[in-house]
């Protein structure tokens, strides 16, 4: 699922670009190491265009009269490798917000990450286990399903933690889990069955065009696994600190539904440090204090004044923009 | 000068010959047709030409370089080479940056980009493409722009793969003209042989890889047997009604 | 499938409007692109009880719009799904946060309808800032001030890329469809048998496709370290642009200039 931009606040997305980016930073040298380096980037961005093609095609679900869709990230590095395969997530998914609205600017390094880094990272992970002792048909089945099925409820997950960490919705955790995860488990499933049947299909036509976990040698490629996996888990400790942070600032947010489902108020831990530099960071982004309905009963007034004046300017502008269209319309006809 | 002598390939993993002992000599500014039925080995020649496939036996020279690994980027530059399928050629978003790619990216100052971009693309009289996306040209167009792309590296041996193979009459029409208007060496490969008539005056034709004739285009073109049995037919302005 | 076709029709949009010779598409890319993120996060930064500066921040759009004579027509269609999707989220403000604050009739106005309506103009708003930046500026020229910030070449060769392929694919997804359902006249989508046959032979022959444009990059002296876009620096126009938004900006969304202007009228 597309994060769109209102659904996080910058902290957040700002957050997850600095993870996205690193990950993004560490692929790019990997990639360059690689043996058929400058064979990749063209690569990357044909099958970037297919991922996105082929996302636009709705595939019959057997027993329902409803669709799937595919979403890509395992296909990708299925065949490119997990590398190649997150970059080309990222051009897809940059343009998909630019010019299809998917997403957002802002939530884009959020989207990256639920998307494109447990599809190609986590996806060619299990692949990559499951492939351990050569390719098979019910293997390739196997790995799509594990692979699409848990990248889902990874990235279902994030989308919930980023969302009430930017303290937009009012939806306890519980609830909002509860719904995100049975609804991306049955997408995942489809995901997973339709990836499988493409996969096998190149497995029968073409075998030495899927990755087999190993690429150019053998030795590298285990080594840049461990790696990779004490990069993840830094990056999780900084990702998680950032969300403590901003829900510790947040009291609406993420430490609101805790404290929905635990009954555990937390009122002194939000005395301690961490609260206090989230506090200090707010109010020096906020050159004004807002002025918010929920603060007094005087701010009612100013508010609804702020309304009317609001509108007021609307409309003045908005009939200026009239005007000169009209103006513009009969200046076309008098020149042509 | 293209010099290919005694030239073997097969494909990696492949036992099967793709060509076996080829032989020929192409001087400088000559027009050069390479004919063949399907898989007869036309484009793996090509290949071999600009070096995309490099594991082959015997001696390939051009320009007197030997094509192998560290002379590539100074055979590539005389070398224009216009691809069958024009959408997988042009792969830059607009006509100006497709055709300026190949100076940039030999390191010309931007000035000298400018000039052979705008040059190439004056030379065949399509200079009003230049803003262009290259998404919204149409076949004939797209054929154009891609000699375009090659002629601003100012090549000394253009080659062309069944480059008339998308195209309506008139466009064909038009690409010859453009092709016998150009300057330099020209090699084409096509089953379009009347494409060949009009534009070489000297035919190799292939088939299983081996040379089969190697000769004056009419002589070649008049041989309703020798075409025949290598999959061609004669060409239709030759053809008797 | 429509999906295809209306994706089709959308780049073809876009690339037609940014190609078009308008005032904003003078300015320079980089300006622009900085104007659109620092909107959105000034946008998505408002305290979600304030419904008026969120309102307030309308008003730079309308600006845009008038000063490029742009249509929000075709945003509209890309903006329904994005509003379902907010709206799932918001609905539960308006159930859960029930402070009551002021009455509008005997209708009661609780803080949670106020923060519905700011997240879903948030998006809106989000939405509308970035399909102006996209409909003024060519995908060559988002690529050259992402240069400018320092993306990496090979990313930017890798957007380029996808962007030029896009239509190329989306046509033939097209035409692999007119041709399945033309043997399939009943059948919504395609049938699960299908499935791996029809998008695994494309994605064999769009291999195939990348290896012929490598070698057609390879010909031409591709190196993944020069960046290919002619265009020039932002001059004095754009930076002057890129002030007067941000003072806009800055009155926006600090100053309560509506309530100034609201009181003169109350």
């Amino acid at each position: 699922m597309h994060m769109a931009d209102a659904m996080i606040s910058p902290a957040v997305g700002a957050t997850m670009y600095v993870a996205s980016g690193l990950v993004a930073a560490y692929s790019i040298r990997k990639i360059r190491k690689e043996e058929d380096f400058k064979k990749k980037i063209p690569t990357m961005g044909v099958m970037g265009a297919f991922v996105f093609a082929t996302q636009m095609v709705n595939f019959t679900i057997p027993g329902t009269g409803s669709s799937g869709h595919l979403c890509g990230g395992l296909l990708l590095s299925s065949i490119l490798g997990p590398f190649a395969g997150f970059l080309s997530m990222i051009g897809v998914l940059l343009i998909q917000c630019l010019f299809f609205a998917d997403g957002g600017l802002l939530a884009l390094g959020a989207n990256v990450w639920n998307m494109a880094f447990y599809g190609c990272f986590i996806g060619s992970l299990i692949w990559k286990l499951v492939m351990k002792k050569g390719m098979t048909k019910g293997k390739i089945i196997l790995a799509s399903l594990v692979g699409c099925v848990l990248t889902l409820q990874l990235g279902a997950f994030s989308v919930t933690l980023e969302t009430l960490a930017s303290g937009i919705t009012e939806l306890p955790f519980g609830t909002f889990v509860a719904t995100m995860q049975p609804i991306h488990l049955v997408i995942g499933l489809i995901e997973g069955f339709i990836t499988a049947a493409v996969l096998c299909f190149v497995y029968e036509a073409r075998p030495e065009m899927l990755w087999n976990g190993t690429q150019n040698t053998e030795k590298q490629a285990k080594f840049s696994y461990k790696k990779t996996i004490a990069i993840l888990a830094c990056l999780l400790v900084i990702i998680g600190g950032g969300i403590s942070l901003l829900a510790s600032s947040n009291p609406d947010g993420l430490e609101w539904s805790i404290e929905q489902i635990t009954g555990d108020t937390g009122v002194e831990g939000r005395d301690d440090a961490a609260h206090e530099t989230a506090e200090s960071i707010q109010s020096a982004t906020s050159f004004l204090p807002d002025y918010t309905f929920k603060d007094s009963e005087a701010t009612i007034g100013t508010s609804v004044s702020g309304i009317v004046g609001c509108v007021i300017t609307v409309v003045f502008l908005m009939a200026i923009g009239y005007v000169i269209k009209i103006k513009r319309k009969k200046g076309n006809i008098v020149n042509e | 000068m293209i010099e290919v002598k005694e030239v073997s390939f097969s494909y990696n993993g492949s036992k099967k010959q793709t060509l076996s002992n080829i032989n020929f000599k192409i001087e400088d500014g000559e027009s050069v047709g390479i004919i063949g039925a399907n898989g007869a080995g036309k484009s793996t020649v090509l290949k071999l030409l600009v070096g995309l496939e490099l594991n082959y036996q015997g001696n390939i020279m051009i320009n007197n370089l030997k094509v192998e690994k560290q002379n590539l980027q100074e055979i590539r530059q005389k070398i224009g080479y216009v691809f069958q399928d024009s959408d997988s050629q042009l792969f830059m978003p607009t006509v100006y940056e497709d055709v300026a790619f190949a100076p940039r990216n030999y390191g010309f100052s931007n000035e000298e980009v400018n000039e052979r971009t705008v040059g190439a693309l004056k030379s065949i009289g399509i200079e009003e493409l230049q803003d262009r996306q290259i998404y919204r040209l149409s076949g004939g167009e797209k054929k154009l722009v891609s000699i375009a792309t090659v002629l601003s590296m100012k090549p000394d041996i253009l080659i062309f793969d069944e480059p008339t193979i998308a195209l309506d009459p008139k466009n064909r029409r038009r690409f010859i003209n453009v092709l016998n208007s150009l300057k330099g060496t020209k090699i084409v490969t096509s089953h379009d042989l009347d494409l060949i008539y009009d534009t070489c005056n000297r035919t190799i034709l292939i088939a299983d890889g081996n040379i089969i004739f190697d000769g004056d285009t009419k002589t070649i073109l008049q041989n309703k047997d020798l075409l025949e049995n290598n999959g061609l037919e004669l060409p239709l302005s030759l053809q008797r009604r | 499938m429509n999906k295809i076709d209306n994706a089709i029709k959308t780049v073809h949009h876009m690339d037609y409007q940014a190609n078009h010779n308008g005032y904003l598409n003078t300015i320079h890319p980089l300006v622009k692109l900085l104007i659109t993120i620092i909107y959105i996060i000034l946008l998505t930064s408002i305290d979600k009880y304030n419904l008026v500066t969120t309102l307030a921040m309308s008003i730079y759009l309308i600006l845009v719009s008038m000063i490029g004579d742009l249509s929000i027509k075709n945003a509209l269609k890309s903006l329904k799904v994005v509003l379902l999707l907010l709206l799932i989220l918001g609905i539960a403000n308006p159930i859960l946060d029930r402070t009551v604050i002021t009455y509008i009739g005997i209708v009661p106005i609780t803080t949670g309808i106020i923060s519905m309506f700011t997240l879903l103009l948030k998006g809106i708003f989000a939405i509308l800032a970035s399909y102006f930046l996209i409909l003024t500026t060519s995908i060559e020229e988002i690529c050259y001030a992402l240069k400018m910030i320092h993306m990496p070449n090979i990313l930017i060769t890798v957007v380029m890329l996808i962007y030029r392929y896009i239509i190329v694919f989306l046509k033939e997804v097209q035409r692999i469809w007119v041709a399945y359902q033309m043997r399939a006249p009943k059948q919504k989508g395609v049938h699960y048998k299908a499935w791996g046959s029809l998008i695994g032979g494309l994605m064999l022959r769009s291999i195939d496709r990348a290896q012929v444009v490598y070698e057609s990059m390879e010909l031409r002296g591709f190196d993944p370290d020069t960046f290919f876009i002619k265009k020039e620096k932002a001059d004095k126009k754009s930076w002057i642009y890129f002030c007067l938004m941000l003072i806009l900006f800055i009155i926006l969304r600090f100053v309560p200039i509506f309530e100034i202007i609201g009181g003169i009228f109350i």
